[in-house]
Parts: C-alpha cells; structure tokens; sequence
C-alpha cells in the first residue's frame, strides 16, 4: 500500500512549505495544523484497517524487500503512529499559546514536522540501518527544538545531549554493520526469519551483537545507566513541545526494544538480551523514583518519572523472556506505552500552565493553584494519580496487568520493586499537588488566560479516563499486536511475500545506457568485499 | 428479579454522578450543595433498605449484577446484595445522610469552589464505600477501595492552608495506598491460585478454597491483604494516620474516620473470613494485632486531650476489638459492634463538632460548664458518652456484653485458658479505659465551672444538633429494645456470617453472669481510672506504650529521600566525563559479559598475520601514529589536521581492499568534513587544554582501550569465517546495480536509489542542521546586540 509513506511525506512537506512561509505566523499554524489534523485521521484510518485486514507493506522505488527499504504497518506500528500523531496535534494547538516570536522567527514550526516526521519514520521503518536514519531525523530535530531560541544554558544542555546522543549514533551504524556481516540482511522479516534458523556459537555471537543495539535502544529509552541525558535536557525543551518530546522520544526506545528484541531476535539464547532488560528495568524504574523524589523543579520531577515509568515498560519487553506470560507482558507493555505517552505528555502540558499561572518552575514557590485555577488542578490530579497507578485510571490497568504477568512467571523481585516504584510515584506526585495546588495562593501572574492551553490537555487527560473505565478495546488491541509482535509470521509474509504471492508492482525499467554514469570510469570490476 | 438487579449499580454509581454534577454545579449552588449530598445518600438508604426488606420477605434471595468489564483480565463487574453488605450499605449512606445535613450547617461560608469540591468529594466518597460494600469481585472492590483513600486525601485536606492539615492528608494517603498496593498484591496471588476473583465464588466453593489453601501463595496472599486491611483499619503499627487526619472538618470525620472508611478494613476481613480461616495465621496475627490495637488506642485516648484526638484514638480501639472478634472466628457479632460503635462514635463526634463550631477550640483543657450553654447537646453527649462507657440499657453495654460472653465461650480461647484469661484481661482493662474517657470527656466538656472559651457560645442551629440526636435515639432505641428478641434476629440477620447466633440481650441471663460480672469489673476499673486520673495521666506522660510510630514513618521517608538526594548529587553530577564513561563501561561491560557467557573464545577465529598484505599493515601502523596525534596535539589546528588524515588513511585501506567505489565516496566525505572543520575551527574559542591528574588520564585510556578493543572483538569475531554470513545482499545489490539501476558505481546506486529514503533522510537531516546554525547564529547575534 503506497499510502504508507503519507506519515513521513506529509510531515516533510509540512517542513518545507512552514519553513517558506516563515514570518507569517498565523499561516504557518493554520498549514501546521491542518497536516496534523488530516494525517491523524489517516493514521487512526490505517490503524482500523490494518487491524482488520492484516500487515500492509510498502517498497521504495519497488525494490522489493529485503533488497530495498520497505515500511511496514502492523498493529504495533500504527497504534504507535496514532499516538504520534494525536499527541503532535494537541501539542502542536497547545504551543499556539506558548510560542514565542523569537521561537517562530527561528523555525520552531519546521523543526516540530521535522520531529512528527523523525518519530512517524522510526515507527514505519522494517529496516535496521533505515530505522538509524530515522532516529537521526528525529534527534536533529530534538536538537533543534532545544535551540530554536535558545539562552546559552540551554545551548549548553542541548550540546551535552547532542554528545550523548552522538554516542548512541556511533554504536547504532557499528551494530547494524556487525549485524549485517553476521547475519547478512538489515530487513527485519528478513532477519526475524534468518536468525531464527541460526543456532550454536554464531547465535551466542549475534546475541553478543545484540548488545551493541541494546545499548543504543536503552540510551534512547533512558533505561539504567544511560539515562544520563533526559533529566537535564527536558526542562530546556519549550513548554508545549516537551509534552510530545516526554511522551514519544522515549517511547520510540520502547517501540524499538519491542521490535528488534522480541520481533526481530529469536535466535538461541536471545533470551540473555531480555533477561538483561528485565534486570535493569528494575534499576531504572527504582532509580527514576527516587530522583524524581528530590527534586522541586516541577519540570524536572516529571522528568524523572519519565525513567521510572520507562522501567515499567522495559520490565514489560523483560517479563517477556518467559513465554508462559509473554503474551500478556507485552500486551501489558503496549498498554502501557499508550497510557504513559497519553498521561505523560497531558502531565508536561498542565505543568507548562502551571508555570505559567504562577510564574515558576519551582514547587516550593508555586501555591494556591487549587483555587487559582481548578480546572487545572482537576487535570492534574486525574493525570498523577494516573500516572502513579491508581484506580480506576489507565495507570492503575496496566500496572496490574504487568504485576500480575510478573507473579504468575514467578519474578517476584520485579513485582515487588514496581510496587515500591508506585508507591513512591504517589508520594512524589502528591508532593507536587500538596506545594503547588495547596497552600496559601502565591502571587499570581495577572490577565494570563490558560483556557486555550486547557482544551489539547483536556483531551489527553479525558483518554485516560477512557481507557481506564472502558479498557477492554484496548486491552485486546494491545493483546492482538503482541500477539503479531511475538509471532512474526504475519509479518515476514507482508513483507518478503510468501511463495504464491505475486511480485511487487513496479518493476524497475532496465537503463540501456549505463555509460550515461559519470563514475564509470573511476569504478573498477564488482568485487567480492563490498560493504 | 430483573428490577432487583439493576438497583445495585443504581446505588453504587448514582452518587458518583451527582459528584460530577456537584463539581460543575458546585460554584453555583455553594453551600446549597449540601441537599445533593443528603438527596444521594437518601436514594441510596431508600435502594438498600428496600433490597434488604425485599431479601427476607422473598426467601432471602440475594440480587447479583453482572457486567463484563475487563473479561481479557477476568475483572468483571459484579456486584452482589447479601445481608452484611447490604447492612453496611445502609450504615454507610445512613450516616452520610446525617453527614450531609450536618454539613449543611457546619462548613463555612467560603470560597464557593470549594464547599463545591468538598461535596463532589464527599458524594464520590460515599459511592466508592458503597461499592466497597457491595461488590463482588476483588479488584472491582480494590478499585473502589482505592478511591475511598484518594477522596479522603481530598477532604482531610480541606484546610490546606495549614501545614498540619496537608501533613495529615498526605499521610493518610500514603499508608493507606501502602497498604493498598499490598492488597492488590495479595489480589493477584488468589487470582493466581484459584482462577477467579468472584468473592462469593471463593467464599462458597469448597473446591477453590482447597485449591487456595494447598497453593504455595496461600500464606502471602494471606499477609498482603492483611497488610492492607490493617491500614485503612489504622491497626498498630499502622495507627497513627488516623489521629493525625482529625485535622479534617469533623463532618468529614465523623463520617470517613468514624462511621464508614475506616471500618472497610475490617468489612474486608469480614469477607475474607470465609476464603481465608483455614490458615493456621488466621487466629493468631488478627488476635495479636488485634488485641494489642484494642489497648493501645484506649490507653491512648486517656492520654490525649484533643477532643477529636480522643474519639480518634477510642476508634482504633474499637477497630482493634473487631479484628480481634473476627480472628476469634467469632463473625456473628461483627454488625453488631459496627453498628454500636457508628451510632455513638458519629453522634460524640458530631457533638464535638458543635463544641468546637462554638467555643473554636477542641483541648479538653480549655473546655468546661458547657452543660449551661447548650443543654441540648449535653444529653446528646451524655446519651452517646454512656453508651461509649457501655452502661445499661445503652446499645454500648449489650455489645460488650456480647463481647464477653464471645470471649468466655469462644472454641479457640476455650483450649488455651491461659490466653483466655490474658484476652480476658486486657479486653476489661481496655474497656475500663474507654469507660474513663468517656466521663472524662462529660466531664471536661460539660460539668465543672464555664471556662473562658464558652462565655459567649450560642446554641447550634438545627442543622447540627439534629443529626447526633437521630444517633443519640438510635443508641437508646437499640439498648432498650433488646430486651425483646427481635433486636437479637436483627442483628444476627445482618451478620457476615450466615447462621449467627449471637445472643443479644439487655437483661443478662441468670445462668450466665460471667459477662455482667465482667461489665461490673469494667465499670469499676474505669470509674478508678477516671477518679485517679491526675496520676494516670502522670503515669501515662512517663511511659510511652509505643514508640511513636509518625516519627518511624518521617524517619523513613526522610531516609529515602536522603538516599535519593545522594544518588542524584552523584550520579546526575553534570559532568560529560563520568557521563561517557560510564555509558561505554556498561557498554564494554554488557558486551564482555555476553562474550563470556556464550563461550565465545578466540579459538574458532583463525587468525594469521600472514594472509595480511604488507600494505594494509602499514597502513595501520600509520593510523595508530595518527591517531595519538589527535589525542595529544596541543593546538585545535594539529588536532584537525591528524583527524584528516586518519579519515584519509581509513580511505586507503579500501585501496588495499580494492573497493574504489567505497573509496571515492570515502574521499568527499573526508574532504567535505575537513573543510567544515577548518571553517569552524575560525570561529572556536581558544583550545583550553583540561588539567587532568595521571590517574584520571590513565582511568580515560584504559577506558578508551576498553572500548576499542571490545569492538576489535566484535568485529573479529563477525568477519571471520565461522561467523560471517557469505549469503548476504551485496551479490544482488552488484548485480542490480548494473541490470536494474543502471549504474555500474554500485555504491551511488546505493545511495541514489535502492536506499534513497536512507539518503533523502540524510539530507534532511543536513538541512535542519543548516537551519538551526542560521537560528543560533542570528540568536547570538542579536542577544550581543
């Protein structure tokens, strides 16, 4: 289907045509938003469709699969699209309000299609070494996002997270390279179906392979260790965008440690890879906590929650190394990342108003938001208890699904830490309600009106209600796309064809003129040690 | 039947409407939302009360609601009217009526919004306790459970101006949602075990039970949920949230902290009894923690002179004497003493209420003669405070009557006379102190000379002093009218156990005078207490029962966030240096340890230097020379210019790898980097070379060293033979590249056209690179400006 590649055309398009329209404000929200409207109807239109007719496929310029790149849109990948996409919209209407003209003048609105397109690719992409590409996309427009505007400590926070992130990069191309001299193919289907015959010390060698990408996936995902670069980079992200960037950024780490390690390997031994997980999962959620537990930035708290709730979906993909509760784990994962990417993004968005009604970023001097602002405190009290797991939101679901896949595989350790990890979330969150929502009123920003601000929130935050009290459809959403995740049959037959099919449409026209390449000269005889 | 039915979620979930309707109505309607509240509870009282008659008339048919919620997690909605249920149901939206008239004239003219939010929450608090009450399904009834201690938080913390109210609440919450998550813990563990989590299902069916009670999980399902019964129950050690949370309006806790939420703890153990009574844990951790909550919290209450402290503290006791009741397996009294211990709790906390309303302080100290001011609610006080004291003909003295007639009798005390007697023991002395704040408080409040504080207080108005005399009435009534059998079926009707046979009575039988004989004990010891209470009280100041357990829990959390504040001082430190080194060290590390753990040895790798060409190995030679070149180059210039020609020797070894294509490629890509460091070389500040010590630089080496010879094995290990995979792409992309594309640099074609999405994402990348330079630029330049 060749509609697949509207989710990164449309983004790029957008890019352009903002980016020719600079200066004109009020154009460039109305093109922005109109894309963003139009293509989140189509994604959640690909998402039903592809739920009901299977895996749709795509090949650029009609090389077929594992020999060109192909796009791939399966359950996981359009559920992801469409929380991408809802999440961008209503992030995209709340920055109307906190835009400033420095930020517009310098390419804010660009930079924001260039990040929809980065995460909308990674989640398209069937191929390893095209899924890099796609993360670089997104981490240039991340760093520009950080920039656009920018006071020289934000430069300064924004040139530690490009170093980190270069880190990542680096291992990233090193891992798709061993991996292609091992394996011998990048295309996912390809490699789900080839490692899976793979057995002995050259599987050992691929899971040890493997862990080059780990690596990378778990820097992306602020997994422990290498969650170095979230805490001090999202308080310098602008208001409005560091909803999408918390919810989403992130996440495209889980997305890719579902994909690539329960999709993808399925070699002898990978399970070591998800037993690795599933030990720093522990740390990471532990950890998380507990820095958020110390700090008073509000920005900065919910920043850390961001690692820890990361744990629970990393404990998700581990949980998943026994394959009694497979199945439920990563269901319970997928609902987890559709909670989280939701409440996540909807908690950024009220603490941008909470800043901007009182003027502070720190807890302590906030104060009196309760009666300052209701709506806002409504918000944000559906949205943390939510988020620390309490009923009947979608927090408390798919913490119980996770928990009880944990205690039925027997990983008690795991279940206990995430309970603790919960339990220290509520405190954290009712910290913040206590400073910033009680107490006596602070000063108070006068003639700012945040109704506008509230509307795109208000939407996130009425989904987790949603989905906390009518959870089944996607419970069993959730369920269906593991189930097409854990077992990549569907997927291999989408992609490479299986036997009967008939070939991909478009057949390249043979060029009779070769001669016409100007490099033919320079260029030797083919030889046998190319790449 | 059918009717029937849909009457349980009718009164479950129609409070929680008119809460979200009270909270958008609320800033209109101000104070008047008070009728919503009593509207709702009344409906509820209504729907209850008419199942229950409904019930025994028609053969005690009990009306079950099914739903499919989650059917994927096996949660359904299934809620369940059987006779103890029901009679908690009633107690609960009975109370919440009186809550919601007393409400009316208590909370203040403030801020509308708030009146407004304090009814939403009190509404949703009241659904949430009756679907406590009536569900049928664990976790529809942990959901709730849940949201009891979510809108307890809200309303303990009405007066979040003060530092004390929002101490309270947060610590209320915090025990209780501990407690909450173990329960959900323990949930799942009987889940695991049995299959379902159908309440009635696991009380009735012998088969489950067997099941639970051979499963390894029995006994931690067994504690989780204890765990979390104890602390909404605020059992010792988990007590002190509850004095702590009297900082609420007193309506708020009279009807949470009283009457209705902290006794779903021990409506849950009540449940539980059927599933759970086999463990040989049953008995004894419900008779230790209960016993030892029952004393602690009546020898507290002597010691305190908050009015609300002291009600606060009596309750804990009484909550302890029911967990002790049901770990005595002695079920068939439980809606006994839970309906004695809501009528004259919630009217004595009313009634303290008024006091403080009029005199604005609640210490027993400042108090007194109130009996002048407001006769009224003297009798109020001094009907409920004997019924407290458990005096005849009051509800209070055929409780404990029945008490210790359960207590002389039980099957489990009867084997074991020594324990008997000590439960014996304590239970009197317990009583005998309740017995002693319960004069202390007529006493305090009410006779003796006028104090200063109630000079000028004015008698309550309506709204308040109505409602603890319909409790005040209820406590009489029941008293008096046991002295008919008809209270006894009552109450052994509404039981949590099916054939109770709790004998209820107001005139003691002359065959047994064990319990009156008891009772006269009680009284006596706590007329003593009360009569030498200068000395108690000293007694009391010199000798702590308890460590307190708020400076345990402060202590902890304090702990922990100073252990959080440790890690991230350490670890968050801002640092680029420790940041990379410890990114690669766990990479180096989670590569060697996959390495080792699949037995990957350098054994299966046939290396030879000699197939080497000589030329490659100069090459490498020259790259090694080079590349130290950049690492201890003084100047920026030096540095760039040996990094040029470490990409250009790269370049080469292609040449000996006869792969032009990759080369010339190789080749632009050096040059244009090249150019672009040259360029931005001219605008760098100068190079500030870091003053490291020699450990700290041999620490980076051994790090870099790390890092390169972990991926000299990888690499080592994926090019050589045993371990390449021969049947790759390139063969095809070489063939295509000429057949297909047309090209015959099979690299371009690559680039141009198989992977062109690879490329157009390149680019693009190149061009918001282009134009955040430009912003940064012009942002410099302008913030110069």
């Amino acid at each position: 289907m060749n509609l697949l590649v509207l989710p990164i055309l449309v983004p790029l398009f957008t890019a352009l045509l903002v980016a020719l329209l600079n200066g004109r404000g009020m154009l460039q929200k109305v093109v922005s938003l109109g894309s963003c409207l139009w293509l989140t109807g189509f994604v959640f239109w690909l998402l039903l469709h592809v739920d009901k007719s299977g895996i749709e496929s795509m090949c650029f310029g009609g090389w077929e699969a594992p020999f060109g790149i192909v796009f791939v849109a399966d359950r996981l990948a359009c559920i992801m699209l469409c929380l991408s996409m809802l999440v961008g919209t209503v992030v995209l209407v709340y920055t109307f309000w906190t835009v400033t003209d420095i930020q517009q003048k310098y390419f804010f609105y660009p930079l924001f299609q260039i990040v929809l397109l980065g995460v909308n690719w990674s989640f398209l992409s069937g191929d390893l070494f095209n899924l890099f590409v796609a993360y670089e996309v997104m981490l240039v427009g991340s760093y520009g996002m950080m920039m656009v505007g920018a006071n020289r400590g934000q430069v300064l926070q924004t040139m530690k997270y490009i170093a980190i992130n270069t880190i990542g990069s680096t291992l990233f191309v090193v891992g798709c390279g061993l991996l292609y001299a091992t394996v011998g193919t990048l295309n996912f289907a390809d490699l789900a179906q080839k490692t899976a015959t793979l057995s002995g010390s050259r599987a050992g060698l691929v899971t040890a392979i493997s862990m080059v990408l780990l690596v990378v996936f778990a820097m992306k995902t602020a997994t422990f260790p290498l969650f170095f670069w979230l805490p001090d980079s999202y308080p310098v992200v602008p208001a409005g965008v560091s909803g999408y960037f918390a919810g989403l950024l992130t996440k495209v780490g889980v997305y890719s440690l579902l994909r690539v390690f329960i999709m993808v390997f399925r070699q002898d031994g990978h399970v070591f890879s998800i037993n690795v997980l599933l030990v720093l999962s522990g740390f990471t959620m532990l950890l998380g906590v507990l820095g958020a537990m110390c700090q008073w930035d509000i920005r900065r708290i919910l920043s850390w929650h961001i690692i820890s709730q990361v744990g629970y979906m990393v404990m998700g993909v581990g949980l998943a190394a026994n394959p009694m509760i497979a199945e439920v784990a990563i269901a319970g994962t997928i609902f987890y990342i559709v909670h989280h990417i939701i409440v996540k993004s909807s908690l950024f968005l009220i603490g941008g108003i909470a800043e901007r009604v009182s003027g502070t970023q720190e807890i302590r001097k906030m104060g009196g938001l309760l009666d300052m602002a209701p709506g806002v405190a409504l918000l944000f009290i559906v949205a943390s208890l939510s988020l620390a797991g309490m009923p009947p939101f979608s927090g408390f679901l798919c913490k119980l699904v996770l928990i009880r896949a944990g205690l039925t595989g027997g990983n008690y350790l795991i279940v206990f830490v995430a309970l603790v990890t919960g339990f220290l979330t509520l405190y954290s969150m009712t910290k913040i309600w206590s400073y910033a929502f009680w107490r006596n009123q602070c000063h108070k920003v006068v003639g700012f009106n945040y109704r506008g601000m509230m509307a795109p929130t208000a939407i996130l935050v009425v989904m987790t209600i949603l989905m906390g009290l009518y959870a089944q459809p996607f419970l069993s959403l959730g369920q269906r796309a593991a189930r097409s995740v854990l077992d990549p049959q569907g997927y291999i037959a989408a992609v490479l064809g299986s036997g009967d099919e008939e070939p991909v449409a478009d057949t390249p026209l043979e060029v009779s003129e070769p001669s016409r390449d100007p490099m033919r000269l320079v260029c030797g005889q083919p030889k046998e040690h190319r790449r | 039947m059918s009717d029937l039915e849909h009457v349980l979620p009718a009164i479950v979930f129609l409070p929680f409407v008119v809460a979200i309707f009270t909270l958008l109505v609320g800033r209109l309607i101000g104070r008047q939302a008070g009728w919503l509240m009593v509207l709702s509870s009344v409906t509820a009282f209504a729907g209850s009360l008419w199942l229950f008659i409904h019930q025994q008339v028609h053969d005690r048919v009990v009306p079950v609601f099914t739903f499919a919620w989650l059917p994927d997690l096996n949660i359904h909605l299934n809620l369940r009217a059987d006779p103890f249920g029901l009679f908690f149901a009633m107690l609960i939206a009975g109370i919440g009526v009186l809550v919601g008239i007393y409400s009316l004239g208590y909370i203040p003219r403030l801020a509308t919004g708030r009146i407004g939010r304090y009814y939403a929450a009190l509404i949703g608090f009241m659904g949430s306790m009756l679907g406590i009450a009536l569900a049928d399904d664990l976790f529809l009834l942990f959901v709730f459970w849940e949201v009891t201690s979510i809108t307890s938080f809200l309303l303990i913390g009405f007066w979040y101006e003060q530092d004390k109210a929002r101490k309270g609440a947060l610590t209320a919450l915090q025990i209780t949602a501990l407690g909450g998550l173990a329960m959900m813990a323990g949930f799942v563990l009987v889940g695991e075990a049995t299959g379902t989590y159908q309440i009635s299902m696991l009380a009735s069916q012998e088969v489950l039970r067997q099941q639970l009670a051979d499963s390894p999980l029995f006994m931690p399902a067994l504690l989780l949920v204890f765990v979390g019964a104890f602390t909404k129950s605020a059992q010792v050690p988990f007590h002190f949230w509850l004095p702590n949370a009297m900082v609420a309006p007193t309506p708020v806790s009279t009807y949470l902290h009283a009457a209705t939420m902290v006794k779903a703890g021990v409506f849950l153990i009540g449940r539980m009894l059927p599933i759970f009574n086999q463990s040989a844990c049953w008995s004894p951790i419900l008779i230790t923690v209960g016993l030892l909550t029952f004393f602690v919290g009546a020898y507290q209450a002597f010691r305190e002179n908050d009015l609300k402290g002291m009600l606060a503290r009596t309750t804990i006791s009484t909550l302890g004497l029911v967990m002790m009741i049901y770990g005595l397996n002695a079920a068939s009294q439980d809606a006994l003493q839970i309906f004695n211990h809501a009528a004259y709790k919630g009217a004595l906390f009313l009634v303290v209420g008024i006091v403080e309303h009029a005199t604005h302080t609640r210490d027993i100290r400042n108090l007194g003669g109130l009996r002048k001011k407001m006769p009224t609610v003297f009798v109020l006080c001094l009907l409920s405070g004997l019924s407290m004291a458990g005096l005849p003909p009051f509800f209070g003295f055929i409780a404990k009557e029945a008490l210790y007639a359960e207590l002389l009798h039980n099957v489990f005390l009867h084997n074991r006379p020594f324990l008997q007697w000590f439960v014996i023991g304590t239970c009197v002395l317990a009583n005998a102190f309740i017995f002693a704040v319960s004069f202390r408080l007529i006493f305090g409040v009410f006779l003796g000379p006028l104090s200063d504080k109630a000079q000028d207080v004015h008698p309550p108005c309506a709204f308040l002093w109505i409602p603890p005399a319909i409790l005040a009435v209820v406590t009489v009534a029941v008293g008096i009218s046991s002295a008919w059998p008809s209270t006894q079926n009552l109450m052994n009707m509404l039981s949590s156990e099916v054939h109770a046979e709790v004998h209820v009575s107001l005139f003691p039988s002359v065959d047994h005078l064990g319990p009156l004989i008891l009772s006269c004990c009680t009284i006596g010891i706590g007329i003593l207490i009360f009569k030498a209470r200068g000395v108690v009280g000293q007694a009391q100041r010199q000798f702590d029962l308890l460590p307190a357990m708020q400076t345990v829990w402060d202590g902890f959390l304090n702990g922990v966030t100073w252990f959080a504040e440790c890690f991230v001082h350490h670890w968050q430190n801002g640092s680029m240096r420790w940041y990379f080194s410890a990114i690669l060290l766990f990479f180096v590390g989670l590569s060697i340890l996959a390495i080792s753990y699949f037995r990957l040895s350098f054994d299966l790798v046939p290396i030879s230097l000699s197939q080497m060409p000589w030329s490659g190995l100069s090459l490498c030679v020259l790259l090694v020379i080079t590349v130290v070149t950049v690492v201890v180059a003084q100047t920026r210039l030096g540095a760039a210019i040996a990094l040029t020609a470490t990409g250009f020797l790269v370049a080469l070894i292609f040449v000996v790898y006869r792969s032009p294509d990759i080369l010339l490629t190789q080749i632009l890509i050096e040059s244009v980097s090249t150019i672009f460091i040259l360029l931005i070389l001219f605008y760098m500040p100068s190079f500030k070379k870091d003053r490291l010590r020699p450990a700290q630089k041999m620490l980076n080496l051994g790090i870099s060293c790390a890092v390169g010879v972990t991926m000299f094995i990888f690499v080592l290990f994926a090019t050589s033979l045993p371990f390449r995979e021969t049947e790759n792409l390139a063969g095809e992309y070489l063939s295509r590249a000429f057949h297909g594309a047309g090209g015959q640099n099979a690299v371009n074609v690559i680039i141009v056209d198989f992977r062109a999405v690879d490329t157009m994402g390149e680019i693009t990348v190149l061009v918001v690179v282009g134009l955040c330079i430009f912003g940064l630029l012009r942002t410099r330049r302008r913030m110069q400006l």
